[in-house]
């Protein structure tokens, strides 16, 4: 298990990555999370609402009430324009912290 | 899934019921109850299912800061709850408290007759001529006006004042911080469980006798400590500088058996919200706090004025009894009134 101090700074990133795929709702988000990460990583209720939260605030992500599922009026996400370029720019941000940390990662005998 | 809702429930009760935190409310749970059926789809025993459901919640905290809202334990209405274990050591605290400041007080009390008894010692008498005013080589000329041999005197009177004093100071300062902790019972910022109250309202019953037994024999040995007071100055054949000094003794005996006690009442008063401390009271007490914050300093000047300016002390040692009297009545009168709105 990961501890969520550690990936707080990439949430936004893992939601907007499987929003990219398709529109999609709270518990669905979450259980692609878990299953995606192979059960190393669930990310807590509270921790995925903040994130939407800040997100649709930033103008990233856009909700809308889904239709009638299993008797629950979901509501979903959309990913913006803003939100793709948000992405690309935090996939980059990723790309630069593994390949700096990287550099300090090494076997201890 | 019972549990799940209420914990949920508990969760936002404090919260204000905005149109934001609803939706955010209706969300969490429908997430919650979907992952739960997964579970118990998957043969999960309802116990773990739910534990599992409400360990994966996170923390209320972390919603609260993206909304803006402010966290609701600065809120009056929400008190924690104290248990068992935290009035006990809320009792032995307050205990300690009471003893550093006893030993503060005594200390204060005998550095005060030592520094008064030492002014004999060194030659200073308030029954110096009445022709001495405060233009006359008197006592205040001396201070401003070293080195005279009066000045020179006063070294051993303060020396030993200051002796005393210093570590009584360091003594209050001491009790005050250490206490501090404990101040929200002061305040009633608190719940207690009626269980837990009753046990302590037994253990006030049981405290009560010698309470009462305690404050009429300290009563009486401060009653028989002013007699003494006032014979003494009446038979004016000593120094009132002496005789101050043998009161101030003398009323060290029924204060170390008045103040342990009424410290311990007042323990009591703030754990079960009675006198002082019922809601309805508190404010009364602020205002009659802050006049006494007012009345008792200002005595003190006048008495000093009247001492060693005027060198009137038999007038200047009426000023402190009267002021206490009239502050009593006023305090009484006060706390009837309010009580009458």
């Amino acid at each position: 298990m990961i501890s969520s101090d550690v990936i707080r700074g990439y949430n936004d990133t893992m939601i907007l990555s499987l929003l990219l795929e398709e529109d999609s709702y709270g518990y669905e988000i979450s259980k692609s999370i878990r299953q995606i990460s192979d059960e190393k990583y669930i990310i807590k209720e509270t921790t995925l609402y903040s994130a939407f939260n800040r997100l649709e605030k930033q103008g990233f992500i856009r909700s809308y009430q889904g239709s009638q599922t299993h008797g629950r009026q979901r509501t979903y996400y959309r990913i913006t324009p803003t939100g793709i370029d948000y992405y690309r720019q935090k996939c980059e941000e990723w790309a630069l912290t593994r390949e700096v940390i990287d550099r300090f990662i090494k076997e201890v005998s | 899934m019972e549990t799940i809702l209420t914990y949920i429930e508990n969760v936002f009760r404090p919260l204000p019921q905005t149109a934001e935190v609803l939706h955010i409310k209706n969300e969490l749970l429908s997430d919650m109850e979907a992952k739960f059926e997964d579970l118990r789809v998957a043969g999960i025993s309802e116990h773990e299912a739910t534990a599992r459901v409400i360990g994966e919640f996170g923390t209320i905290d972390e919603l609260l800061c993206e909304l803006g809202i402010d966290h609701p334990t600065d809120d009056e209405e929400r008190r924690p709850l104290v248990s068992h274990e935290e009035i006990d050591e809320f009792f032995v605290a307050h205990q300690k408290f009471t003893r550093t400041i006893v030993w503060g007080i005594l200390l204060s009390l005998l550095g005060l007759a030592l520094f008064l008894s030492a002014l004999v010692w060194s030659g200073i008498s308030p029954a110096s001529p009445p022709d001495v005013g405060l233009t006359d080589p008197g006592f205040f000329s001396a201070l401003i006006r070293p080195p005279s041999e009066s000045a020179h005197n006063l070294i051993l009177p303060l020396a030993l004042f200051f002796t005393f004093v210093i570590p009584a100071v360091g003594l209050f300062i001491h009790a005050g911080l250490s206490f501090q902790k404990y101040q929200r019972y002061e305040r009633g910022a608190f719940d207690i469980l009626p269980t837990i109250k009753c046990e302590v309202e037994r253990e006030h019953e049981v405290f009560q006798p010698l309470f009462t037994s305690r404050l009429i024999t300290g009563v009486v040995l401060s009653m028989l400590a002013v007699l003494i007071f006032i014979a003494l100055i009446m038979l004016n054949t000593f120094n009132t500088f002496y005789v101050l000094a043998i009161f101030l003794t003398l009323a060290a005996i029924p204060l170390m058996l008045l103040i342990p006690v009424a410290m311990k009442e007042n323990a009591f008063s703030q754990i079960l919200r009675i006198g002082d401390y019922r809601p309805q009271n508190r404010e009364a007490e602020r205002v009659i706090g802050a006049v006494a914050a007012f009345v008792f300093p200002a005595s003190i000047a006048v008495i000093l004025i009247l001492g060693f300016g005027f060198k009137n002390w038999g007038a200047a040692l009426l000023v402190f009894p009267v002021t206490a009297i009239l502050f009593g009545g006023f305090a009484g009168l006060y706390s009837v009134l309010k009580e009458v709105d």
